[in-house]
């Protein structure tokens, strides 16, 4: 009897472990935490590198869509050192550096380079560089040291679809929105929670197309030398302004020759 | 030199009109080939432009006014899967849900004041809710077009302004006249200069140099 009781005791205790388990095996990960996770991680990595192979939809005008795609080597050091390096598809190559005075964007091609004074932290240059001077720097979110409360701002809704097994590392796939954009992020699990893929959808866009980023080679063990983020322009580059600073160059030239000119 | 700048106004204002209709940002698709060079494409070829090339996590709102029903149809289909997958997930899931929004809702608000409190270390005030700072980055017709009709607004209408962008040099044979270490080309009656653009190094239709 004594040894009954025994067994139904010992019985009751496996089922209800056995449900506790069951229950937090099968509990999603919260997809709030994972994304939030990841905002801090790379807020407060101090140095990192990744390779980022981009893709994007350009819908012409006929609506079909076309795919651009490029690849970009990003080294970040905080507070403020950034090196963007990028190569598009058909090879052309562009290069962006922050040295924490300067902001500098160069193209090989034609041999070209802008550059606009700009002290301050990364954070400081991407917004200065995105917004105010209207150029380009794919994902500059992801750069910022601001990045968790950027995303806590922006994003209306985040869940969790599933773990994902087609990395070379476990991942957690999350679904987003914000007002304007869709995104998806895969990200690793794990004491470093860095993303190894995003979609963004820009939903409100004509053809609603889509910008597209694979993450590879994440280096957080990196000691960037200063050369590194310091630009100096070869044999035959030339200087020009960035198109958003027009303003500032021709008045100047107005005044030059109200004071007798240049040439 | 008195000719150049009486001819100031017509020459920006020719230009517009010579290069308004023929040089677009998304031209249409015809010649077959494919030609990204600097970022504009030429007759024939494919535009690279468009809200995604920024990479943003933001785009500015609007631009798809009576497309809403198309995508109602697959919200409806997201939320169906979403309904079906969170059923899986069982009570337990939706408080965890609810947690997680409520959390959400409450950092939000606590980051929207956190940035206020920050925003005036930006030369403009720091624009977030509605449109994030990244919103339309990137989008060459809207950074040049803006920089165009401020270049050019002391001497021409806005009207002619905005379209007079070219990735490559707009004549075969320009005159070119370095200007206070800045150089310019006249292509007929059109004056240019180089400048860096969100989609590259591009050549914008400016007011004649004074010199």
């Amino acid at each position: 009897m004594l040894l009954l009781k025994k067994s139904g005791v010992v019985s009751l205790t496996a089922a209800v472990s056995g449900a506790l388990a069951w229950a937090a095996i099968e509990k999603p990960p919260s997809a709030h935490q994972t994304l939030m996770q990841m905002a801090n991680f790379l807020a407060r990595t101090p140095r990192w590198s990744v390779t980022v192979h981009t893709s994007y939809d350009a819908v012409q005008r006929d609506g079909s869509k076309v795919e651009w795609n490029g690849v970009r080597t990003v080294t970040l050091s905080r507070p403020d050192r950034l090196r963007v390096e990028s190569q598009r598809s058909d090879g052309a190559r562009t290069l962006v550096v922050f040295n924490g005075k300067e902001i500098t964007t160069f193209d090989e091609t034609s041999k070209v380079y802008a550059k606009e004074s700009h002290p301050g932290t990364v954070d400081d240059a991407v917004v200065y560089f995105v917004r105010d001077l209207g150029m380009r720097l794919p994902l500059a979110l992801l750069l910022m040291e601001r990045l968790p409360a950027e995303l806590q701002q922006r994003v209306q809704s985040v869940e969790y679809v599933e773990k994902a097994t087609a990395f070379d590392t476990p991942a957690r796939h999350i679904v987003g929105k914000t007002s304007t954009v869709d995104f998806q992020l895969w990200i690793t699990e794990g004491d470093r929670p860095v993303p190894l893929r995003a979609v963004l959808t820009y939903k409100n866009a004509p053809g609603q197309p889509q910008f597209r980023a694979q993450f590879t080679d994440w280096n957080f063990d990196i000691q960037p030398p200063d050369s590194l983020f310091t630009f100096t322009p070869g044999p035959g580059v030339k200087q020009i302004p960035f198109a958003a600073a027009l303003t500032k160059v021709m008045p100047r030239q107005g005044q030059a020759e109200r004071k007798g000119g240049s040439q | 030199m008195n000719r150049l700048r009486c001819a100031a106004p017509c020459a920006v204002g020719l230009a517009a009109i010579i290069f308004g209709p023929v040089i677009e940002y998304a031209p249409a698709r015809g010649g077959g080939g494919f030609h990204g060079g600097g970022g504009l494409s030429h007759g024939g070829g494919f535009s690279r432009e468009g809200p995604a090339a920024g990479g943003s996590f933001a785009s500015r709102p609007g631009g798809m006014a009576g497309r809403e029903g198309s995508f109602q149809a697959s919200r409806q289909q997201f939320m169906s899967g979403a309904q079906a997958s969170r059923q899986e997930y069982g009570s337990k899931g939706q408080a965890s849900r609810q947690e997680e929004a409520n959390a959400l809702q409450s950092n939000r608000e606590q980051a929207a004041k956190a940035m206020q409190s920050s925003a005036q270390q930006y030369r403009r005030p720091y624009p977030y809710a509605a449109s994030a700072w990244d919103a339309g980055a990137g989008v060459a017709a809207a950074a040049t077009g803006a920089a165009i009709g401020a270049a050019t607004a002391a001497s021409v209408a806005s009207a002619a302004t905005g379209a007079a962008y070219a990735a490559s040099m707009p004549c075969a044979s320009p005159v070119a006249v370095p200007v206070g270490g800045t150089n310019f080309y006249r292509c007929g009656g059109a004056w240019y200069t180089q400048a860096y653009g969100p989609a590259g190094p591009a050549f914008v239709a400016v007011p004649p140099p004074v010199y």
